[in-house]
């Protein structure tokens, strides 16, 4: 049995504390996609937790069918969704706490992750979110396809023409 | 081949656990989440509160169960020795000394959780919880009496 | 293969998302295609540029399933009908008077109420742990077996 419906199934048998080792687990995860679709932490944070909310409630309609991790995605998609309808265009200025070592390094890859991080923004809805999930969280694309509600095909298409037009943009020195 | 091949399913559906002991019945943790929801309205606990005090409250709500099970143990043994008429002056002793030496633990239980928690709540929250704690055993059997009532109506 | 195909199946081969075939069939373009060959490379080298951009959580964001756990319990002791919602469908002028008329009775509580129970205990998931089907019963048995913890030993029964 998967790990995630093990935890599932401790906590459907009384376990209420379980459901923390499963935040605990995608707690990462999920707030970094939520900050790379938002830009703002203080947005990030507060929409990280009412995917949870969200997750927790509705873990009853969970049926074990697909992967958990999948069904979280696809519900953190639809709060961004919800939030992005009533808030302003994404802000870059929530992704500028970058941790790292050498000063030098320091400005060249923050610099490299702001023209970026930029970059993805501005790509259309479904290839930002395709992208994100690939990248970052590594579904596979019948995961993203779950997630999004569409075909392999379409999710195969958006990845594509996700990564060809930041390469078209990204700085020819950068390469 | 055959019987070799019901072994093998026989022994891979034992091992699958259907035969094995039931779990042991956890309902405490799930009913702590009754005092942690009263405790969080009675302090007027913030969301920043919460992060810290929720996990020093589990902690020490654990080894006082142990305790409380201990409790319980000693006194039921005496009331059934009681029953049959077999106490002896021995036994009071001893259950006096076990409640003493009992008692001395919960306390000190209870010092080290109001020491960590005095960090975290202000002298007002830190007085409403001694009383809280006082009261709990009432506010969970005016609960339950509701909850008897509710269900007394229903049948009717 | 040509390369318009070629170029749309790269992505996905760096992902690892292709079949066998179509991974056959790519690899044979790419040993005779130096335009390809490049166009691999550079969308490489974005996936690892992408990759080296991490974020993790920040640190006031520490202990999330309490701030989950306080959130929850918070919501279930408020009550379902909110003074707010009901206002937002009425006129100013209607909105004010009633202002003025509930200002003077407290009718707004966060106290605990018992039909939030089930909710906080999340026994609308199950329990098992009561051979019961009966949520009202669970529930029932649940407290008395917790309070006999707490008051243990000294319980009900008569001697």
């Amino acid at each position: 049995m998967d790990e995630d419906l093990r935890i599932i199934s401790r906590f459907r048998s009384g376990d209420i504390e379980a459901f923390s080792e499963l935040v605990r687990k995608y707690q990462n995860g999920v707030y970094s996609f939520i900050l790379r679709m938002v830009g703002s932490e203080a947005d990030a944070q507060d929409l990280t937790q009412q995917v949870f909310i969200r997750a927790f409630k509705g873990l009853k309609g969970f049926r074990g069918k697909g992967l958990f991790r999948t069904w979280l995605f696809r519900i953190a998609t639809n709060v961004y969704r919800s939030h992005s309808k009533n808030s302003p265009l994404f802000s870059n200025s929530g992704l500028d706490n970058v941790r790292q070592e050498c000063f030098e390094e320091k400005v060249i890859l923050k610099e490299q992750r702001q023209v970026l991080r930029r970059l993805i923004s501005q790509l259309p809805y479904k290839q930002r979110l395709t992208l994100i999930l690939k990248v970052y969280h590594e579904l596979t694309f019948s995961e993203i396809a779950q997630v999004l509600d569409c075909s392999i095909g379409t999710v195969k298409a958006n990845f594509h023409f996700a990564l060809n037009r930041i390469r078209e943009e990204w700085p020819r020195d950068e390469m | 081949m055959k019987k070799f091949s019901i072994l093998i399913f026989v022994i891979a559906f034992l091992a699958s656990g259907v035969f094995a002991q039931p779990k042991e019945k956890d309902f405490y943790k799930r009913f702590e989440m009754i005092r942690l929801w009263l405790l969080t309205d009675e302090l007027n606990l913030t969301e920043a509160q919460a992060t810290k005090v929720f996990p020093i409250i589990k902690k020490y709500n654990e080894k006082k169960k142990g305790l409380f099970q201990q409790r319980n143990q000693l006194v039921n043994d005496f009331r059934e020795k009681f029953k049959k008429g077999k106490i002896t002056e021995e036994d009071i002793g001893q259950l006096l000394k076990s409640w003493e030496e009992i008692r001395i633990k919960e306390i000190r239980i209870d010092k080290e959780e109001f020491k960590e928690l005095s960090s975290v709540l202000s002298k007002e929250q830190q007085a409403r919880y001694l009383l809280f704690k006082m009261r709990f055993p009432h506010e969970i059997r005016k609960i339950l009496k509701q909850m008897r009532q509710r269900k007394a109506l229903k049948e009717k | 293969m040509r390369c318009k195909e070629a170029k749309m199946l790269i992505s996905n081969y760096l992902a690892n998302e292709v079949t066998t075939e179509e991974k056959r069939q790519l690899e044979d373009h790419l040993r005779g295609c130096e335009d390809c060959q490049k166009f691999l490379s550079e969308i490489k080298r974005l996936l690892d540029a992408l990759k080296e951009d991490t974020i993790s959580l920040p640190s006031d964001m520490g202990g999330l399933p309490e701030r989950l756990a306080y959130r929850l319990l918070k919501e279930e002791a408020r009550p379902k009908w909110s003074f707010r919602s009901f206002v937002s469908g009425l006129t100013l002028a209607t909105a004010i008077c009633i202002l003025i008329f509930f200002s003077f009775k407290p009718f707004k509580s966060t106290r605990p109420t018992i039909e939030s129970i089930p909710q906080v205990l999340c026994l609308e998931e199950g329990y098992p742990e009561f051979e019961t089907e009966d949520l009202e019963a669970a529930l029932v048995q649940g407290l008395e077996e917790y309070l006999e913890i707490y008051e243990g030993g000294w319980g009900y029964e008569e001697i």
